[in-house]
């Protein structure tokens, strides 16, 4: 996966390319990627920070690791207002979310999640929780427990009375 | 829809019960309100997540069910537009909930409104989307809701034929919006339509 802007870690502070202030984020494990404002507040966090004139210097982002914040970066770019988004190229770029199979690389969606709900990017929460919706859609119980691998901790009495305090959820 | 078909990567233990709970809420809004109860017996950390939903939809609409349970969040959303034909009869409980600030509803409905009583006590938002409504509700429901702040009329009337009066009488409205579309086939009768609006008793 490319990165969509990075830059040695000595250059820190807002620097400006054209009129477009760039801002400076750091990633967990010490990445350092140099990313348009009027991008990066995509973000409500980061745009909460500018707002606020806190955004001169460097802004950590902890929690978010270099690689995922590359990810978040991208959907950015291909999400920015009035970027000639190509239908077909961000469908491309997506598509490597529907073949992970690789235990490595399984986490980047959970990792995106949690990074899209850390940085608040509304747009990138959205899609990815209705993707997870998608996938649970119109799965049985039982099916959901499998799908997860949730183990029950109910006895069947319990069971059978939340069951029947929500009876009309249960029919077809 | 993004990241569609990721089905097999979420797939086993460790993705879904790591989400916090605040995700794992909004990914339960996203369904289908009946599929997102059916979660409560998975096991007890999820017995009451779906009541923190807030978003509730119901698109094999069944009013008998869902008034015995309490609308505890604040957006409810009817949507079942997909049958055109179909008038909702909304449970009157709705009218008198203390929890309920928006209210979307997305066909035609029904419900009686009292002359003497005010309605909907908390509601600040209310989004109607009507094809062919019943004219007397519209010229009670506008001046029933006593907090209301945001209200927006949208009106596909191609096929109505009758004039309506809506009646907005509202004291706390900061924000109205109607959007109508309407056949001009039948331009006689659109231009009667009436929208009388009083924002200050």
């Amino acid at each position: 996966m490319s990165t969509a802007a990075t830059a040695d870690a000595s250059s820190s502070g807002d620097t400006t390319e054209g009129s477009v202030r760039l801002l400076t984020l750091q990633s967990e494990d010490g990445e350092v990627f140099e990313v348009k404002e009027t991008i990066a507040t995509q973000s409500v966090t980061i745009k909460g920070m500018v707002d606020d004139d806190c955004a001169t210097s460097t802004i950590p982002v902890c929690n978010v690791t270099g690689r995922t914040l590359a990810m978040v970066i991208e959907w950015w770019n291909k999400h920015e207002i009035g970027a000639v988004s190509n239908e077909k190229e961000l469908k491309e770029w997506e598509s490597q979310f529907d073949t992970i199979d690789d235990k490595s690389d399984r986490d980047d969606v959970y990792d995106l999640l949690m990074a899209a709900n850390y940085l608040n990017i509304p747009t990138l929460l959205d899609c990815c929780t209705s993707a997870v919706a998608e996938a649970i859609k119109g799965k049985s119980t039982d099916e959901m427990r499998e799908f997860f691998d949730i183990k029950s901790d109910f006895d069947e009495k319990e069971e059978d009375a939340l069951r029947k305090e929500n009876q009309w959820a249960f029919e077809n | 829809m993004y990241f569609q078909g990721l089905g097999e990567c979420i797939r086993g233990r460790d993705f879904i019960s790591r989400l916090p709970d605040d995700i794992l809420v909004q990914i339960l809004s996203c369904l289908e309100t009946k599929d997102a109860v059916k979660t409560c017996v998975l096991s007890s950390r999820r017995k009451n997540l779906w009541t923190f939903i807030y978003n509730l939809h119901f698109d094999d609409f069944n009013r008998k069910h869902y008034v015995e349970r309490k609308v505890r969040k604040l957006t409810f959303i009817v949507d079942i537009e997909e049958i055109e034909w179909w008038v909702v009869r909304l449970p009157q409980s709705i009218l008198t909930c203390n929890t309920l600030k928006e209210l979307c509803i997305l066909s035609d409905f029904v419900f009686d409104i009292p002359d003497s009583k005010m309605c909907f006590p908390s509601l600040k938002l209310f989004y109607i989307r009507i094809t062919n409504p019943v004219d007397d509700l519209m010229q009670k429901l506008f001046r029933s809701c006593p907090v209301l702040e945001d209200l927006s009329i949208h009106g596909d009337l191609v096929r109505n034929e009758d004039a309506l009066t809506f009646d907005i009488m509202v004291p706390t409205l900061k924000r109205l919006t109607i959007r109508l579309s309407m056949n001009f086939y039948y331009f006689e009768g659109v231009s009667e339509h009436k929208f009388v609006v009083t924002i200050k008793e």
